[in-house]
This record gives structure tokens, C-alpha cells and sequence, in this order.
């Protein structure tokens, strides 16, 4: 598996992983502090998005492309997730 | 060596568009517009990052998980951003101060969680 | 033989659709991160209700789809009967303009593609 990928430069992938590791920092945060529910879903949205984003990195990294499978579970289970913690609200707040 | 380099490119320019969003979410002033940051940016900077994996492993595979992978996104985020909305709508989310027009709030979508809120937002 | 020449004709739309849309969304993205980036948010945000005519499944879903990820708009509603959307515009100068560029300018193209 490893035999004919190009070298990436070690500087390139851990600035993407600071990236995507700062970015999921600053979605906690959010997290955190969001005054409304709404704002707690978005918050969760997007930390699921960073995940993805780092399995997406992780299989270039570590140059094994099963890891790919990770990203498409988690795009499927995401949106899920999100809809279901929205008919949750939905109906708590109609009672 | 060169598909290296477009590798790194497409790699660094996809967690800065993560980045982006996550400030974005935390600098913006009300729901709407984080959701605006929120589901035009990740979007992108997994394209960017699909991108990128396909082009350094280069094989069907890979490609086919990508447009897979991108296609659900694609997809399913406006439909996120739409039931956001809504559950903002119904728990009576405030608006920032600042927003210009707003048609959502003068004929309420659902009447019942409107009355509910009404009372709250005028005190 | 007709009908073989109107499937390629709309699969070439279509990727002519595609092309715009990738187009649009980078648009979008580099408008965001001037706007996150910049110290000072130039924005003036508003909720505008915009009768529209799109109407089968796949004209709203491409409708939909298409002023989420554009710059400045984001689909928020659609009301009970179908014929108006909720639409949040980040760069709302005036009302008309807003509608027109949503009416005009996107959903005009999603009528010409998905018929």
C-alpha cells in the first residue's frame, strides 16, 4: 500500500492538522458559550465536519486509503445525528 | 512530485476553509449568520480535502469515495441549515439588532409556537 | 434518434450547470473569509420572502441547494402551499435588488436546466 505514494513534506501535514485541530477548538468554544440550542446544533454540525475533515487528512497522512470509509460513515451518521437533535427541540419545545 | 504538491496545496487550503468556519461560527454576531459560515465553509474545505485525496492516492477507489463522500455533503447540508432554522424558529431565537428586514417573524410560519414566543420577545 | 439528442442536451447543461455552481461557491467562500478575516463585518443582514416558480421535487432540492451555497444568501423556509421561500441575505442593500438577484439570476438558470 505504501510502495508508490509521493512524499508529503512533514511541515504540510502538521499544519493541517494545527489547522483542523485549532479549528475544532474554536467549535467547542461555541459549543460552550452558544446562548440558544439552535446555536448548539450548528456548533455540533460543524465539529462533525472538522471530524470528517480530519479522517480526510489522517488516510493522506498516514497514506491508508481505508480510512477514506471513515469519512463517508461519518458524512451519513452526521446528518442524522443532526436531524434527529432538531426533531428532539422540535418536539420538546412544542409540549 | 508534482502530485505532491498539489496534494499539499489542496490539503493546507481545506483546513483553512475548516478554520474559516469555526471563526467564522464564533466571530458572527446572531444564529443566521453562522449559519451562513457554518454550511457554505466546511462544505468547501471538504471538497478541497476529498480533492486532495484522490489526486495523492490517485486510484478508482479513492475517487469514487471522494465524489461519494462529496455528493452527501452537498446534499445533505442545505437541508441541515433548513431544519436549524426551524428549530431556531421555534424555541424564539433572537435576531441581531442590526438585521434590516425581516419577513420570517411578521407571518409566522407555525402559529403556535409564534403565540408561544410572542409573549416572551415583546417583555 | 430525438430523444438521444435531448438527453445529451440536458447532461450538457447540466455540467454547464455544475461549472457555475463550483464557480458561485468558490465566489462565496472567498466573500466569507474576507468577511470573517476582516476586523470590521460589513454586513447588513435581512429575512426576505421571495414568491417563486419552481415547483416539481427537484427544482426546489436544486433550488434550494444552489442560493445555500451562493454568496450572501441562505435558504431559510418554505411555506405551507409552496409558492414563497424565507431566504437570509448577508448583503442586503436594498429589497428589490436582493429579490431580483435571487429570481433572476438563480432561479431562472434552475428553470432552464430542470425542466
Amino acid at each position: 500500500m505504501m510502495d508508490n505514494l509521493p512524499e508529503l513534506p512533514v511541515w504540510v501535514e502538521m499544519l493541517t492538522l494545527a489547522l483542523l485541530s485549532s479549528a475544532m477548538l474554536l467549535a467547542l468554544i461555541r459549543l460552550y458559550r452558544g446562548p440558544s440550542p439552535a446555536d448548539r446544533i450548528v456548533a455540533l454540525d460543524l465539529i462533525a465536519s472538522v471530524t470528517l475533515c480530519f479522517a480526510v487528512a489522517f488516510a493522506v497522512i498516514s497514506g491508508v486509503s481505508r480510512y477514506l470509509d471513515i469519512a463517508a460513515i461519518v458524512a451519513l451518521v452526521t446528518f442524522i445525528g443532526t436531524v434527529a437533535y432538531a426533531t428532539y427541540l422540535k418536539k420538546r419545545y412544542n409540549d | 512530485m508534482t502530485s505532491s504538491v498539489i496534494t499539499s496545496f489542496f490539503l493546507i487550503a481545506g483546513a483553512f476553509f475548516s478554520l474559516l468556519a469555526a471563526i467564522g461560527v464564533l466571530r458572527f454576531p446572531d444564529l443566521y449568520t453562522r449559519m451562513h459560515a457554518a454550511t457554505k465553509a466546511p462544505a468547501f474545505g471538504l471538497l478541497l480535502l476529498q480533492t486532495g485525496a484522490a489526486v495523492y492516492f490517485s486510484s478508482l477507489y479513492t475517487t469514487l469515495i471522494s465524489i461519494l463522500v462529496i455528493v452527501i455533503i452537498f446534499l445533505t447540508a442545505p437541508v441541515a441549515s433548513h431544519l436549524i432554522s426551524r428549530v431556531a424558529h421555534y424555541t424564539g431565537t433572537q435576531k441581531w439588532s442590526k438585521t434590516l428586514i425581516d419577513e420570517l417573524e411578521a407571518e409566522s410560519i407555525i402559529p403556535e409556537a409564534s403565540e408561544k414566543t410572542g409573549g416572551e420577545e415583546s417583555s | 434518434m430525438n430523444r438521444l439528442k435531448k438527453i445529451i442536451e440536458n447532461t450538457f447543461d447540466f455540467f454547464i450547470f455544475l461549472l457555475f455552481y463550483l464557480k458561485e461557491m468558490v465566489k462565496a467562500n472567498l466573500l466569507l473569509a474576507r468577511d470573517i478575516l476582516s476586523p470590521r463585518m460589513k454586513i447588513s443582514p435581512a429575512i426576505v420572502k421571495i414568491p417563486i416558480r419552481a415547483s416539481s421535487g427537484i427544482q426546489l432540492l436544486a433550488l434550494f441547494n444552489l442560493i445555500t451555497m451562493t454568496p450572501g444568501s441562505l435558504c431559510l423556509d418554505i411555506d405551507a402551499d409552496k409558492t414563497h421561500i424565507y431566504v437570509h441575505g448577508l448583503y442586503v442593500k436594498d429589497r428589490d435588488s436582493f429579490e431580483k438577484e435571487i429570481r433572476e439570476g438563480m432561479e431562472k438558470r434552475i428553470m432552464e436546466v430542470f425542466e
